[in-house]
């Protein structure tokens, strides 16, 4: 993934969430959140966002971002539509799964192996910009 | 507190040797509004450089560091990463600690 330097989180999520909303824009009956949060100091960047459109597809977003190592602490890009999900996350802390990954859940029940162990699909890092053509190509 | 304070004067006493060789050309008396004006502007700019842009809350740091704790309730590992990268270059009094 192309890093998103700490100069530029501010401009690209705000980039993120202005397409998000247009895209979204006729059919959204809840938005909650949205704004960048920071402190002065070298703290990480925090963004949340819900968004459910009318169709009832509810777009889950938490990111934390640390302004020195330029790199993520963690991320969560939840898509929730007819009983199913996907969810990209990103926690390097949860040691036991492949980090990133994406979890995917059908009818209510996540992808298991035979062993009933949920499937954890290793990933490369999502850039908001990328999660954002998914979801225009697939739930506008 | 000392170091800016001097950094402070310091510049203001260049701006005002600027100022003053600058009205000495144009021939004109120096005005002292004019001579605040310059100091309000570096000092507004100097403080918030890059916090101007739409959409972007600036907090207190506990202010930050309370709504990560109740964001990520119950995710230590997470809170621990964060109050990690948070008290990495700060000192003893400033640490905030969100696995309390």
């Amino acid at each position: 993934m192309k890093k998103i330097c700490s100069q530029n989180f501010v401009r690209v999520f705000r980039q993120f969430e202005n397409r998000l909303n247009a895209i979204f824009q006729r059919n959204t009956e809840l938005v909650e959140g949205g704004n960048v949060r920071s402190s002065r100091q070298k703290d990480p960047y925090r963004y949340k966002k819900k968004l459910i459109s009318k169709e009832n597809v509810t777009v889950e977003i938490r990111v934390v971002y640390d302004k020195v190592a330029d790199d993520y602490l963690y991320y969560s890009y939840n898509i929730f539509f007819e009983n199913s999900k996907l969810m990209f996350h990103y926690e390097p802390t949860h040691k036991e799964h492949f980090q990133p990954h994406i979890n995917v859940y059908v009818g209510g029940e996540e992808l298991r192996n035979t062993g009933g162990e949920g499937i954890h699909i290793l990933s490369h890092k999502y850039h908001p910009f990328e999660i954002l053509a998914l979801l225009e190509r697939y739930f506008v | 507190m000392t170091g800016p304070c001097v950094i402070f004067f310091l510049h203001s006493a260049r701006q005002m040797c600027k100022l003053e060789q600058k009205n000495r050309k144009e021939g004109k008396a120096m005005k002292v509004s004019s001579f605040f004006s310059k100091i309000r502007s570096f000092f507004f700019r100097s403080s918030f450089p890059k916090y101007e842009e739409e959409g972007v809350i600036v907090m207190e740091r506990e202010e930050f560091a309370r709504e990560a704790r109740e964001e990520f309730r119950g995710n230590t590992t997470l809170l621990k990463a964060i109050e990690e990268c948070m008290n990495r270059h700060v000192r003893e009094h400033e640490r905030v600690s969100l696995t309390d």
